[in-house]
């Protein structure tokens, strides 16, 4: 390594909590994007991939050398016949699973069989996969094809929006850093360092904190998102890959953390230019530093309070109000960037659970026919004697795994049917339709052998519910920790200013009310925060044909979300002010970073 | 003989790590109200520790300060800080101006905070002595180092303490302006301030009533 790089790397060892705070914002960041991308990309997958690896392509009546012939295809994988009644129908799994390419692989397929094969199934619509019986959704072409034209479209597209708005986030960070150690840029310029040098130093440092952060960001994430599909899949009887699979796009990972380090580090380019282009000593002095806004605001009031003849003084109220003033009119930018900082905390959780969703909106509206009433019916008859189903029967029935309910449903002299609500997963379904089976024949029952879907028309609310619940708390966790590292570095950055004013005179009590003060000028960033999000949230929202339930979710989402800020800003100036009461102010006065 | 200052037993170790300095060493000295007394010595021997004690800016390790009779450690925090804006001016070895302030409003800082404003004529009083007077919109970035040293000690000076601690004062002047420092830090103490002040210039020293000695955080008393 290049010998003044090294500085770079005990620059970041000695201020540990400048850069702990800078890593944690990056993991927080991270982790909600990974948690987005996990999130849409594992439920597209279920969709469209995994539907393609679950269920085979199936055509009808067929002969065997109709089979051979769709063999002999390239594009085919494997061939299985199934017999009924004279019909040979094709299961046939093609050698990539994709489901964008399903249509051109149907064509092909359908091309080499002859024509009065072909013709009838394709303008009946009847290439479909056998989606656990669920039909309909799969063998439409222009499904096929819309789906999968959004899917690849919005995966990187919503990419390269997350990628800049975490950025953007993180860059405010850096600013932070860069702001803080501008005299020392100075001081290292005066020694002969080349602006380049900075930048280089600069950018390793990003480098290894972009690093760092993404070996905490990634485990997190997988787990989050496991635990919080874990939870949401409890009382869930449907296919689980219908839902949701845990699977990480590392393709769209690999690029968001390219796209970050571009991006960041040409802010950061931008930013020490601006630095570092005056003459050398005023870099280290760092006169730009203080945003003074210098003829807009004089102090006027400040005089007037310190002398004595101009006003009388009314010493119940706070002595430090101008000063305060003061500082936040000069220091304009700062607080700006502060703010914006802030704004960027706030909204990217809530826009991580709502842009993840945004994409899939059409098919969470098309995925009605899945939740917890779903189930397999089972009709079977008892036609070999007279006498209804006997108690030890349907006891027996209803002990085998997998079965839900039982429910007879006609019932005459003759005959009784019986429906079974049987859990839709794939492995359990079989073994207990086999189990069923075994039963009837021991029992002389007839078993139809077919079963169909009941389908209820709601929304798959618990299941989003739970996991977009779980996700918030979570994100809002990650969010707060932000905060409150915010909330810790700016003090900390503001201790030797405070000490010094103890030295003139300040009671600790005061110290409060510029915190307060503080607290009250980031206000607007809140609030701000709330307005750009919730009227577009609201948008998709409506678009989405979701129940009021979801909104008032997300409303109810934003307040505890603004309570939970509002405590951790609290706690944290609590927390800092105790850590500041309880050193000396001469320690004080010469911590900085 | 009225003790405006006394300390005793003052203890100051520093602990880094493994580490242990003993900045401060048992000292004990008393100022009398009026009196000016310098603390000279090497560099590194505990002379900014022990004013920083003095002013209750740290806490000792051991040992008790008191001014006018009042055991600081014993006062509330409060309490303390009315006391230091009322009763104690401070300069610093290195200024400690606030960044964002003008000159004006630095020297103005401590009347902010006071229940006594100061008046305007002591102000210009002040910056006419210290010859800053057209330099007071400025900020510290862009005053010189001896400009920025004046307006430390105008600030120091602003609420009329009773004891002014300095620390190196002139260390950043020239000659004549360090003169001139030190010759209105004496009319100052002819007006009955104490001055208990830092310097390794020894003509300033001679001019002091007592004039102690520090060594390795030992205090003696010449
Ligand atoms: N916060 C601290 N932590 C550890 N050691 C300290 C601390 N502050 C001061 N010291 C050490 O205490 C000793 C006395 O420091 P001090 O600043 O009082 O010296 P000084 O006499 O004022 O020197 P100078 O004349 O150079 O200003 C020094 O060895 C210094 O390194
Ligand atoms: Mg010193």
């Amino acid at each position: 390594m290049k010998t003044y790089l090294s500085y770079g790397v005990r620059e970041m060892v000695k201020r540990k909590r400048l850069f702990l705070f800078i890593i944690l914002s990056f993991t927080s960041v991270m982790i909600v994007g990974l948690n987005t991308g996990i999130f849409m990309y594992g439920f597209l997958q279920s969709r469209i991939e995994q539907a393609g690896q679950d269920y085979h392509f199936m055509l009808g009546r067929l002969d065997e050398s109709d089979l051979e012939i769709i063999r002999s295809v390239d594009c085919v994988e494997s061939v299985r016949g199934e017999e009924v009644s004279g019909t040979v129908t094709a299961y046939i799994i093609f050698k990539d699973d994709f489901a964008g390419k399903f249509k051109i692989y149907a064509e092909e397929v359908l091309e080499a069989l002859d024509p009065w094969e072909r013709i009838p199934y394709y303008h009946n619509e009847k290439i479909y996969y056998d989606a656990a019986g669920v039909t309909g959704f799969w063998f439409n072409p222009i499904y096929m094809e819309s789906y999968n034209y959004n899917y690849l479209d919005i995966s990187i597209l919503i990419t390269i929006l997350f990628s800049f708005a975490a950025s953007a986030g993180v860059l405010l960070c850096f600013h932070i850093k860069i702001s803080s150690t501008t005299t020392e840029y100075g001081i290292l310029s005066s020694l002969g360092m080349k602006k380049r040098q900075v930048f280089m130093i600069n950018l390793l440092q990003l480098f290894i904190c972009e690093a760092i952060s993404f070996f905490i960001a990634f485990p997190i994430s997988y787990i989050v998102m496991e635990v919080s599909s874990h939870i949401a899949k409890k009382n869930l009887y449907s296919l689980e890959s219908n839902l949701f699979i845990v699977k990480i796009p590392y393709a769209d990972v690999l690029f968001a953390l390219i796209f970050m380090f571009a991006f960041i580090g040409f802010g950061i380019g931008l930013m020490l230019k601006a630095k570092l282009k005056m003459p050398i000593n005023y870099v280290i002095k760092d006169i730009k530093n203080i945003n003074v806004v210098y003829s807009g605001y004089s102090g006027k009031k400040f005089e007037q309070l310190a002398f004595e003849s101009e006003s009388e003084k009314d010493t119940s109220k706070s002595s430090i109000a101008p000063y305060i003033n003061i500082y936040n009119k000069r220091n304009f930018y700062g607080i700006f960037y502060e703010s914006m900082c802030r704004i960027f905390i706030m909204v990217l959780p809530i826009a991580a659970v709502v842009t993840s969703i945004f994409p899939l909106r059409p098919m969470i509206a098309s995925t009605k026919y899945l939740n917890q009433e779903d189930c397999v019916v089972i009709d079977f008859i008892d036609t070999f004697n007279s006498n209804p189903i006997s108690e030890s029967v349907k006891e027996e029935i209803l002990s085998v795994n997998g079965v839900v309910s039982y429910r007879p449903e006609v019932s005459n002299l003759t005959n009784e049917t019986v429906v079974l609500h049987i859990n839709l997963d794939p492995d359990l379904r079989d073994s207990a339709l086999s189990e069923i089976e075994m039963i009837c024949d021991e029992n002389y029952l007839g078993f139809t052998n077919r079963y169909q879907i009941t389908r209820n028309i709601v929304t798959q609310s618990s299941y989003y519910f739970t996991l977009y619940i779980c996700e918030g708390i979570f994100l809002t966790i990650c969010s707060g920790i932000i905060i409150f590292l915010l909330n810790t570095y700016v003090f900390s950055s503001r201790k030797p200013e405070f000490a010094l004013i103890r030295v003139l005179g300040l009671k600790s009590d005061e110290i409060k009310k510029i915190l307060m003060r503080d607290s009250i000028l980031l206000l607007p960033a809140y609030v701000l925060s709330m307005i750009i999000y919730y009227p577009i949230m609201f948008k998709f929202f409506m678009m989405g044909e979701f129940d009021l339930n979801i909104f008032m979710y997300i409303i109810s989402f934003g307040i505890i979300q603004a309570a939970v800020f509002f405590a951790v800003s609290l706690l944290s100036y609590r927390y800092n002010l105790r850590r500041f009461a309880k050193s000396s102010i001469s320690e004080n006065l010469n911590k900085s970073y | 003989m009225d003790a405006l200052l006394k300390c005793e037993n003052l203890v100051k170790i520093f602990t880094q790590g493994e580490k242990t300095i003993y900045a401060v060493k048992d000292c004990g000295m008393t100022v009398r109200k009026g009196e000016f007394a310098a603390i000279t010595g090497p560099s590194g021997s505990g002379k900014s520790t022990l004013l920083n004690l003095m002013a209750y800016l740290d806490t000792p390790t051991s040992g008790n300060v008191f001014i006018n009779g009042k055991n600081l450690s014993e006062l509330k925090d409060d309490e303390l800080s009315e006391f230091r804006n009322a009763e104690i001016g401070f300069i610093f070895q290195d200024f400690n101006l606030l960044p964002i302030l003008s000159a004006k409003e630095n020297i103005l800082m401590p009347s902010l905070l006071s229940k006594n404003p100061v008046s305007r004529s002591y102000f210009n009083e002040i910056i006419e002595l210290l010859g800053i007077g057209d330099r007071l919109e400025h900020l510290p970035s862009e005053l010189s180092g001896g400009q920025r040293q004046r307006v430390a000690i105008a600030r120091a000076l602003i609420n009329k303490p009773s004891v002014i601690f300095a620390d190196e004062p002139t260390g950043n002047l020239d000659r004549e302006n360090s003169a001139e420092i030190i010759s209105l830090m004496m009319s100052l103490h002819s007006q009955g301030c104490t001055i208990i002040m830092v310097t390794h210039d020894m003509d300033i020293a001679s001019k002091a009533d007592t004039v102690y000695r520090m060594t390795d955080g030992v205090i003696l008393k010449l």
